[in-house]
């Protein structure tokens, strides 16, 4: 067995560890593979980009350039909560 | 205490002021599509009206709304994968089985054809405007079956499990969709052009 893995193989295993943690051997071998390899440093470092990212982009929506509700679709769903509205148990002062 | 179930009898009008941009902008980054997330957001409002009585007030209004927002994301989510004719799913996992769209990455020995890039420091990258631009797009271009693992163990926070149970899919499936995507994402921020307009 070839105690080295390739890039293909790294890059399928790195994904992977994302998902479950690999076993202490692999770990090393991937390790290995790392010290040696800045192609598979960069792409490791993407995979973990990605996951910080998405999670990021979820709870800083705010801070973010992302499109607010445009206002012709708030009117019209304010004209739909309106009419659905019960308005007899509605709140009272 | 109850000083959240008093915000609830508020007019749900009100729901839609203080927390719709809000709501509208978490569907929209899950879904990528305007009037989906518009729909999804009117059918979350319409739904909290209904069940305004079941609000007990443990969490806050707006932690109460994502959650039922959240179940729409994941129906549509399913639904979208499931709409794919069946065929079409057996035939795309098929081919996301057998490598076929990462070979070209390798050549025979399993080196890197085109070396991956250094994007930075990943603090410094998630600062940039520019990285939004292009993450946003690229998650849009995804396939129907690869955005639906994504977005839901990413960004809607689903563990792996929970989301092979909901798109009801098997492990080994998930295992290459996500990887896919995965491969998928990082290829389109490269052509896009990511590496090459980061800023120090």
């Amino acid at each position: 067995m070839n105690w080295m893995f390739s890039c293909k193989q790294v890059s399928v295993l790195v994904s992977a560890a994302l998902e479950q943690k690999p076993s202490w051997t692999e770990r090393l071998r991937i390790s290995l593979h790392l010290l040696f390899c800045k192609a598979c440093r960069n792409f490791a470092r993407q995979m973990t980009i990605l996951r910080t990212a998405a999670r990021y982009l979820a709870d800083h929506m705010g801070d973010l350039d992302i499109p607010t509700l445009p206002s012709e679709a708030r009117d019209r769903i304010r004209k739909v909560l309106h009419r659905c509205e019960p308005h007899d148990n509605g709140p009272k002062s | 205490m109850g000083n959240h179930r008093s915000h609830i009898l508020e007019e749900p009008e009100r729901w839609l002021d203080l927390y719709g941009d809000e709501l509208y902008r978490y569907a929209l980054i899950q879904v990528h599509d305007a009037s989906q997330a518009e729909d999804m957001l009117q059918e979350t409002l319409l739904a909290a009206l209904q069940a305004r009585d079941r609000y007990t007030g443990k969490a806050t209004v707006k932690t109460w709304l994502t959650s039922i927002l959240k179940h729409k994301i994941i129906d549509h989510l399913r639904k979208q994968m499931r709409e794919s004719p069946r065929d079409d799913i057996d035939e795309r996992l098929d081919k996301a089985m057998n490598n076929e769209a990462t070979d070209n990455l390798f050549d025979a020995r399993g080196h890197w054809i085109i070396t991956p890039q250094d994007w930075g420091d990943p603090e410094k990258c998630l600062q940039q405007a520019h990285f939004w631009d292009i993450m946003c797009r690229c998650m849009a271009r995804l396939n129907a079956l690869q955005s639906a693992v994504f977005t839901l163990r990413e960004i809607t926070g689903l563990s792996n499990e929970e989301t092979c149970k909901e798109l009801a899919i098997t492990t080994t499936n998930y295992w290459v969709l996500m990887h896919r995507a995965r491969m998928s994402l990082r290829q389109c921020l490269e052509t896009d052009g990511f590496d090459e307009d980061r800023i120090g």
